[in-house]
């Protein structure tokens, strides 16, 4: 063919086509090269960070890798390697773009391909022709246009997609592409000694080490970087870690090298900058291998080691005492806590052969990682042995689904659950040994000199011995309730002996501290006395309570003793007549056994004469029995008969000497809960005359255009805001309690404040609010002082016997909301300082009209006084507190009147305020000492073995009502079916009437409810 | 007319029965009227006239006045109690209860009967107390009654409630303990009572009331009774002094030192009206203290005297006044007061000793100040947990507490605070508080007790005088006896020395008696 005239360019034009078409080809493979092996990056990325094997997803990923990238390669490859120097391809491409050249340019594309010297068909003039009208079509076809770029859009999103994608995964997967194909290159085979000689002396330096945690999922944990890491992973089996760190020098290659195996490569980033990652699988140690020319050197071994997905732990947090009563609630007191989460808790309970057993107590849907609860079942309803030994622990099965469930489990509890007899035998015993030690305790207290000592070094060393008087005490409360000594005779008993106790070693402690330079006051002196003395009446309040409940019981048993053996007289004088002397003499030995059991309950009495007088009508009735034996064994019936008789008279009588004593008793009983309950009424209806008064005078400055509103209000609140102060100090000092585990002069400060802080309440309760304002004032510093410096002791470091503040949180929390409640009077008492308007005449005139009316609320209230004063000495465990407050509301009352006759309405207002308040306090003391008499008398009534079932836990049974108040736990809410049943039963269980000696614990209830 | 016969018929058989049974009827009247002068013999006289339901009604008062309770079961049983109301005052049935078992020791012209077992401790020395009342007082009041003296000492405060007749609350609420009625003496054991009591003087002082009914033809007014019985009730011993219990003089005191006494007419005929235990001590202290100055003044030989007036239907108090040598009872009271500004009585306020029958109560029960004060009651335990527990110092401090200024002191506090002393080694401190608690209270045994004690430990021959009177107040203590032995022993008397070990063995051994039979109801 002659190539002439347009076909060279037609060639031309067409050879441009085939390059481009080349170009874009490569292109695609390129995209596609990309996309494939970001696919396979991602796969191996993917499965490493899910925590699949690392040769896994190495294998994956470089299949992917491999796979993708070769298809993504090849695939537009081929076709342009198919159709390279074909020229008919672009040519009917063109033709199908440009259809008005009809063939032509396919016919010239055709000869162009045919071999020099062929002949095709047509002649050279049509071809001259066609080339011509093809030429110029071709020449106004753009090379774009047959091949355009879009055809690479697609492959190249896909790549560039794959890409970021595979950027992403660098990022921020756990596990990088680059370090998921880094574990297939380098699984952790060959040792690298062998490849290169290392000095094992010398490490290289390597710093700044980031360890980024990828936890299993099982766990539920976020992935966590560790900055500035010793090296050291902790980590549960299946943790990826990423390693990254720096080296002190550069270095041309590192590996990463676990337990001296090679891991693989690590990358090395400008030579410095380390990068590895590996999965935790066991526990040992890894190091990088760097590699600088030939030499070899190693970084210093780090630790790995497995934190095991451990059990989960159970603490006892208050555990009950050694032999709970069989039908009353264990009440242990328990928390557990797992690392990933608690399923199921049990009770594990192990008899004397060590036979084991479960007592399934909760399934726990929602799996907390923390669980607080209280064993509420009795050691009857665990099916626990009478009198026999069981180890019981409270157990909790963890969600490790790989590993099983693996159980936690307490502390070994031995318990042996005692009858209501066993029961009231031990209580009886430990109130015995309980009383006696405080008898000791007491003892050494009323010899202490007042102060204690005049030297600070003396008054140290007194401190520092009698912290330890009442530890013997402790030992028998623990023993005796483990923590759980509430709703018990004792409990409020001694937790008011270790208050006073604490009081008053930490004043000494602070006040006498070495050192200080400060002198020690009158004022001082003064207090320590004062609680010297509170302490001793708290001591001398309990041997008493313990005491005459143990005199009491051992009457009760002695009457009942006395009335089984009169019986047993009668009994035996009535079948005289007609028994067998065999039968008879038989009689007499069982009358013997009862008498002694008789003498044994007249030895526990305390009373002297009382012992003497049944010792003596014991001694004799033995006497007339061995006389009863005698004429027996004499063949003397008659006289035998008559001498039964006479035995039955006298025993008889001793019976009814004693049944008259208990009814004695029990009549001053009766006499004594008559006058309290006339006496408690008579102060309900005073405090509320008393309000109503106050009530009246508010009401007549209001109709006397008196701005009383806002005033009254203020006041109110100021009123509030002082209870909060007053509770939020008692509730500091009480977490303080005996100081130990506190630097002296944070107690000082405490101390301090919390005086402070009280004097508040003073000028408060007269309306004072210039006084009360400097009172605030005062103490607002301190109390900030203390609470931080409280804070700090924290983080104090100790010596080893040194002992931590146990209650240092809640110290911390009441000093902070007294503070609070502190700056909020400031506020409200800052306006009315600055106020001061006197009143107005007819207010005046109206506040004097009312002096009478409190007159005779004054008049009734010294009635009152008397009558309470009486009730207080005759009930047990009173201690004078109601009469205290009932005086301290006299003051008030008559500070109420000299205001009224004054004319001055608010400052009478609020001393009558304050006086109907003191009422109440009153009260609510007797009250409290009512309900401690029942507790007493609860205590006595299990001593003497009449301790019944606890009652159904939801309450759906009838009870136990002898179970005293404090013994009625707030049922468990795996009781109810849900959360609103359960807070619906409780507060139905509230809603009832109770009788008056329970109003102050109900009210107690109720905010323990609350808190919960 | 057959409608009248039947009114007519009945009104001569009533007629009938009474001409018939008149005489016997005046002869019950008068034997009811000697037993009412405590005059046994005329009754057993006036018996003779009598017979059929109303000699068996006799024999049954008789039986019942001279103590044979065998012979009243039996009469009762026969239906000779009748059932009208005047039969039904005397406790017939009740006494025979009450005295069931018991056992009787005689001696010249006594009788006392008690029950078997430890109160045989007292069946010695009762009849010796009472054969020398009967001689004193015989003597004193120009006379006494012939028959027998019957004395029953009742083991328990019931059973002598079931023989005196008097309502329960009464006796106890007044702490009657003896009683001379039906011409017989009733006492309670002082075993009934916690501590014990003067026993010895009280059975003296409860035969004084039966010779002076008997001399006077029961015409003694109470206050003359009691004066006479107070003031004498020692004599026996030959204690000639009469003097009051320091109670008693306290009140005197302070009665002199304001006037306030208790006006004569008020318990002229009864001290029953008196309105407090204080009102009736103090009354007991005026008259015992008139028949004082009346003795003072008049001599003893004016008893007998005094008795036969009396008896002849005198006014006893213009009769006391005359025998005073002043022109009326006035007069007599008005020097009498005089007189009493002279003595020499006790001024420290004082409380008496409540009596506690039968373990009615505990210790601090018969204790003058503690009994009724819960709040010091209180105290007083402390104290004596801590002295059991060996904290003798610490004691103290909580007895210390137990005393309330504004109160009289309490005996068992001394007692128990010489007891702290005496564990603290200092006897002398100790013996100080229970001379000063005896000066006192004389009666409290155990303080006489815990003197005996710290005496004997000193060798103080004193100690013996003191077991001595812990032992008349309360025989049984065999902590007492035994000391007492010991004491008289040392002091060599053989006799004495083996009473009291006969007495520790008694109570050694619970009261026994071996191969004691306790006899029948007499």
């Amino acid at each position: 063919m002659v190539e002439a005239g347009p076909v060279p360019q037609i060639r031309a034009a067409l050879e441009r086509l085939a390059a481009r078409a080349a170009l874009l080809a490569g292109l695609r493979a390129g995209a596609g090269a990309v996309g494939g092996v970001s696919v396979g990056l991602l796969l191996a990325s993917g499965i490493a960070s899910a925590g699949g094997p690392p040769l896994l997803a190495a294998g994956v990923g470089i299949t992917a890798l491999l796979v993708g990238g070769g298809v993504g390669l090849i695939a537009p490859l081929v076709p342009a390697w198919r159709g390279r120097g074909d020229l008919l391809v672009h040519a009917r491409l063109v033709e199908a773009l440009r259809p008005e050249l009809e063939q032509r340019l396919l016919t010239v594309a055709g000869r162009l391909i045919q071999p020099r010297g062929a002949a095709g068909p047509g002649s050279d003039l049509l071809l001259q022709r066609a080339a011509r009208r093809a030429e110029g079509v071709l020449r106004d076809l753009p090379p774009a246009r047959v091949y355009p770029l879009d055809s690479l859009r697609v492959p190249a999103l896909i790549a560039a997609g794959a890409l970021l994608l595979t950027l992403l995964a660098a990022l921020f997967a756990p596990v990088g592409p680059v370090e998921a194909l880094a574990m297939a290159v380098a699984p952790g085979g060959a040792s690298v000694e062998a490849a290169a000689p290392v000095d094992p002396n010398v490490r290289a330096v390597v710093g700044d080490i980031e360890l980024r945690y990828v936890f299993p999922a099982h766990t539920g944990n976020p992935p966590v970087t560790v900055k500035n890491s010793d090296g050291t992973i902790h980590a549960p089996v299946g943790t990826v870690v990423e390693v990254r760190a720096r080296t002190l020098e550069r270095y041309d290659h590192a590996d990463l090298e676990l337990d001296g195996q090679l891991l693989g490569p690590a990358n090395l980033v400008a030579g410095r900058e380390l990068l590895a990652t590996l999965t935790v699988e066991r526990d040992g140690t890894w190091r990088f291998a760097l590699t600088r020319g030939e030499a070899r050197v190693l970084s210093p071994d780090y630790k790995v080691e497995i934190d095991e997905d451990a059990a989960p732990v159970v603490a006892l947090e208050r555990p009950p005492g050694p032999t709970p009563a069989a039908d009353a609630p264990l009440g242990v007191a328990f928390s557990v806590q797992d690392d990933f989460g608690v399923t199921k808790l049990a009770v594990e309970i192990e008899d004397e052969q060590g036979n084991l057993r479960e007592v399934p107590l909760r399934e726990l849907l929602d799996q907390p990682r923390e669980v607080q609860g209280v064993l509420s079942l009795s050691p009857r309803q665990l099916g626990l042995p009478i009198g026999q030994r069981s180890k019981l622990r409270i157990v909790a099965y963890d969600n490790d689904v790989g590993g099983g469930n693996k159980k936690g489990a307490s502390a070994t509890l031995e318990v042996t659950p005692l009858g209501p007899r066993g029961q009231g035998e031990r209580l009886e015993a430990y109130l015995r040994k309980l009383r006696d030690a405080l008898v000791d305790v007491l003892a050494a207290h009323l010899l202490d000199p007042s102060p204690p000592a005049a030297e600070a070094s003396a008054a140290m060393r007194w401190a520092e011995g009698a912290q330890g008087r009442l530890d013997e005490v402790a030992r028998l409360r623990a023993a005796q309730w483990g923590d759980d000594g509430a709703g018990t005779l004792d409990g409020p008993l001694l937790d008011e002996v270790f208050a006073d106790a604490g009081r008053l070693f930490r004043f000494v402690l602070t006040t006498w501290e070495p050192g200080s330079g400060r002198s020690i006051t009158a004022a001082d002196t003064a207090q320590v006395s004062a609680l010297q003395v509170d302490l001793v009446l708290a001591l001398e309040q309990a041997i008493y309570v313990i005491d005459a409940s143990l005199r009491a019981v051992a009457l009760q048993q002695l009457s009942e003793a006395a009335d089984n053996v009169a019986a047993e007289a009668r009994e035996l004088a009535a079948v005289a007549d007609k028994a067998e002397i065999g039968e008879l003499l038989a009689r007499l030995d069982q009358l013997t056994r009862m008498l002694d059991a008789l003498n044994k309950a007249a030895a526990a009495l305390s009373d002297a004469d009382l012992k003497e007088f049944v010792n003596s009508r014991t001694g004799e009735a033995s006497q007339l029995m061995d006389q009863i034996r005698a004429a027996l064994e004499e063949g003397r019936v008659e006289d035998a008969r008559e001498l039964m008789k006479q035995l039955a008279e006298q025993l008889q009588q001793m019976s009814e000497s004693l049944g008259d004593r208990m009814a004695s008793q029990q009549q001053d009983a009766d006499e004594l809960k008559e006058a309290l309950k006339k006496t408690l009424e008579g102060m309900e209806k005073l405090e509320a005359d008393q309000r109503a008064l106050a009530e009246q005078l508010r009401k007549e400055r209001e109709a006397l255009g008196d701005e009383v509103g806002e005033e009254v209000a203020a006041w109110a609140k100021i009123d509030k805001a002082l209870r909060e102060l007053l509770r939020q100090a008692e509730a500091f000092e009480a977490a303080v309690g005996d100081g130990r585990g506190y630097r002296i002069d944070v107690l000082r400060r405490a101390e301090r404040a919390v005086g402070e802080a009280r004097a508040v309440e003073a000028p408060v309760r007269g309306r004072d609010p210039v006084g009360a304002l400097d009172r605030t004032l005062g103490a607002t510093p301190l109390m900030e002082a203390a609470r931080r410096l409280i804070g700090a002791e924290a983080a104090r470091p100790r010596g080893p016997s040194e002992p931590t503040p146990a209650a240092q949180p809640a110290a911390q929390a009441a000093a902070a909301g007294a503070v609070a409640q502190l700056r909020e009077l400031r506020a409200l008492l800052e306006p009315m300082a600055e106020g001061g308007e006197s009143e107005s005449p007819e207010v005046q005139s109206a506040a004097r009209k009312l002096s009478a009316q409190q007159s005779e609320l004054a008049e009734r209230r010294e009635q009152l006084e008397g009558e309470l004063r009486r009730v207080e000495r005759a009930l047990p465990t009173a201690q004078g507190k109601a009469t205290a407050e009932m005086e301290r509301a006299g003051e008030s009352m008559e500070r109420a009147q000299d205001a009224l006759s004054q004319g001055e309405a608010m400052k009478a207002e609020g001393n009558q305020d304050a006086a109907a308040d003191q009422v109440k306090a009153a009260r609510e003391a007797l009250q409290q000492a009512l309900q401690q008499q029942q507790q007493q008398q609860q205590a006595q009534r299990e001593m003497r073995g009449q301790q019944q079932p606890q009652g159904d836990p939801t309450g759906k049974d009838e009870g136990d009502p002898s179970v005293g108040p404090d013994h009625l736990l707030i049922p468990p809410p795996e009781a109810f079916r849900t959360p609103e049943a359960y807070r619906r039963a409780l507060l139905e269980g509230m809603s009832g009437d109770v009788p008056e000696e329970y109003e102050a614990l109900k009210q107690r209830y109720f905010e323990e409810l609350v808190r919960q | 007319m057959s409608r009248r016969s039947p009114p007519l018929f009945l009104g001569l058989g009533v007629l009938l029965a009474l001409l018939v049974g008149a005489p016997a009827r005046a002869g019950l009247r008068e034997l009811e009227d000697c037993l009412d002068r405590f005059h046994l013999e005329c009754a057993v006289q006036e018996r003779k006239g009598l017979g059929g339901a109303e000699g068996q009604r006799a024999d049954l008062w008789i039986a019942f006045h001279r103590g044979d309770y065998g012979a009243v079961a039996r009469l009762v049983e026969a239906g000779a109690a009748g059932s009208g109301p005047d039969e039904g005052e005397a406790p017939y049935r009740a006494t025979v209860e009450s005295a069931r078992g018991m056992v009787e020791q005689g001696g010249t012209g006594v009788s006392v009967r008690y029950a078997p077992g430890l109160d045989a401790i007292l069946a010695e020395e009762a009849v010796e107390t009472l054969v020398a009342s009967r001689a004193a007082y015989d003597a004193l009041f120009g006379g006494g009654p012939a028959h027998d003296i019957v004395l029953d000492i009742f083991p328990t405060a019931t059973r002598f409630i079931g023989a005196s007749g008097l309502p329960p609350e009464s006796v106890r609420t007044t702490g009657v303990i003896a009683l001379s009625k039906w011409t017989r003496l009733l006492l309670t054991s002082p075993r009934a009572l916690s501590r014990g009591y003067a026993w010895k003087d009280t059975v003296a002082h409860e035969y004084i009331h039966l010779v002076v009914a008997y001399r006077t033809g029961n015409r003694a007014p109470v206050w003359l009774q009691e004066g006479l019985a107070k003031h004498l009730e020692g004599r026996w011993r030959g204690d000639r002094a009469g003097r009051l219990g320091a109670h008693t003089e306290s009140l005197l005191a302070k009665a002199v030192q304001t006037g306030e006494f208790v006006p004569f007419e008020k318990f002229a005929r009864s001290m029953a009206y008196l309105d407090s235990g204080e009102e009736a001590a103090l009354a007991f202290g005026q008259v015992a203290t008139m028949v004082q100055l009346l003795i003072e003044r008049a001599g003893p030989d004016a008893l007998p005297v005094l008795m036969d007036r009396v008896a002849g239907g005198d006014d006893p108090m213009q009769v006391f006044a005359e025998l005073a040598g002043q022109p009326s009872f006035e007069a007599f009271r008005l020097s009498w007061v005089e007189w009493l500004r002279t003595q020499p009585l006790v001024a420290q306020q004082l409380a008496t000793l409540p009596v506690v029958l039968d373990g009615g109560g505990d210790e601090t029960a018969s204790d003058p100040l503690l009994a009724g004060r819960p709040d010091l009651q209180r105290f007083y335990r402390l104290g004596d947990l801590l002295r059991e527990a060996g904290h003798p110092r610490a004691a103290l401090v909580e007895y210390a507490k137990a005393v309330d200024p504004s109160t009289p002191t309490s005996p068992l506090l001394l007692a128990r605070q010489a007891d702290c002393y005496e564990a603290l080694r200092e006897p002398g401190r100790a013996l100080q508080l229970v001379d000063e608690g005896l000066g006192m209270y004389p009666e409290h045994a155990l303080l006489q007790k815990t003197r005996g004690r710290l005496l004997m430990a000193q060798g103080d021959p004193a100690a013996l005088g003191a077991f001595r009177a812990a032992h008349d107040l309360n025989p049984y203590d065999i902590d007492v006896q035994r000391a007492l032995t010991t004491l008289y022993g040392r002091a060599g008397k053989a006799e004495a020395a083996a009473r009291h070990l006969r007495y520790a063995r008694l109570l050694e051994t619970g009261g026994a008696v071996a191969g004691a039979r306790a006899p029948s109801p007499r």
